[in-house]
């Protein structure tokens, strides 16, 4: 519970202490039910006291609430920059029909943004790319 | 074509690189007009030029 109260963000908490409105309130205890309800894990993890300190004046200075709020936005911030993509064990001629089909449907696209979509290894993707290339059913924009 | 020597350059609009790591995006400000950032790939790091790819459809 303890967790999910710091998780709702400062505004929230502010606005439980000002009789706004009774909509304010419930939706606070919405929040804090919501949170309940999604027990988070306690993980530890040792950091230097220079990076303590600096995180210690980010708290002094009213970024975050506290140690663990930092701790928390930053493994936000780190999860949702790395992106991962798993290759799908496809043969040859199946693939070949994948990336057929996506040219068909998007008309252009890149190497990459195939290889994201389709889940396909970027190799085979350039053998493919090239056997069409000479097919002549690709082209270079 | 691959390159392997120390000095090699690639230089293209778009290229797809990937390593085992990557430092944070650094910016270079050269000049008023030259504005690029710098990324360092370490260990297993390869690059690729790509270019867009335009379907044809059959006639």
């Amino acid at each position: 519970m303890f967790y999910g109260i710091l998780d709702l963000g400062f505004e929230s908490v502010i606005n439980l202490f000002q009789p706004k409105s009774f909509l304010i309130r419930l939706t606070f205890l919405k929040h804090m039910m919501d949170a309940a309800r999604s027990e988070g894990q306690v993980i530890g993890s040792k950091v230097s006291a220079m990076e303590l300190e600096q995180i210690k004046k980010l708290v002094a200075s009213g970024v975050y609430l506290n140690t663990s709020d930092f701790l928390r936005d930053a493994v936000r911030d780190k999860l949702a920059a790395i992106k991962t993509i798993k290759y799908r064990d496809v043969d040859y001629v199946t693939a070949k029909k994948e990336v057929m089909g996506y040219f068909q449907d998007r008309g252009e696209a890149y190497p990459s943004e195939i290889e994201e979509d389709l889940e396909l290894d970027y190799k085979l993707i350039c053998q493919i790319v090239d056997e069409l290339k000479r097919e002549g059913r690709l082209a270079v924009l | 074509m691959d390159y392997y020597e120390v000095g090699d350059s690639v230089h293209g609009y778009r290229i797809r690189a990937e390593a085992r790591k990557i430092s944070d995006p650094h910016v270079i400000a050269k000049s008023g007009r030259h504005k690029a950032q710098r990324v360092i790939l370490t260990e297993n790091a390869e690059a690729i030029i790509e270019r867009k790819l335009v379907w044809i459809p059959e006639q």
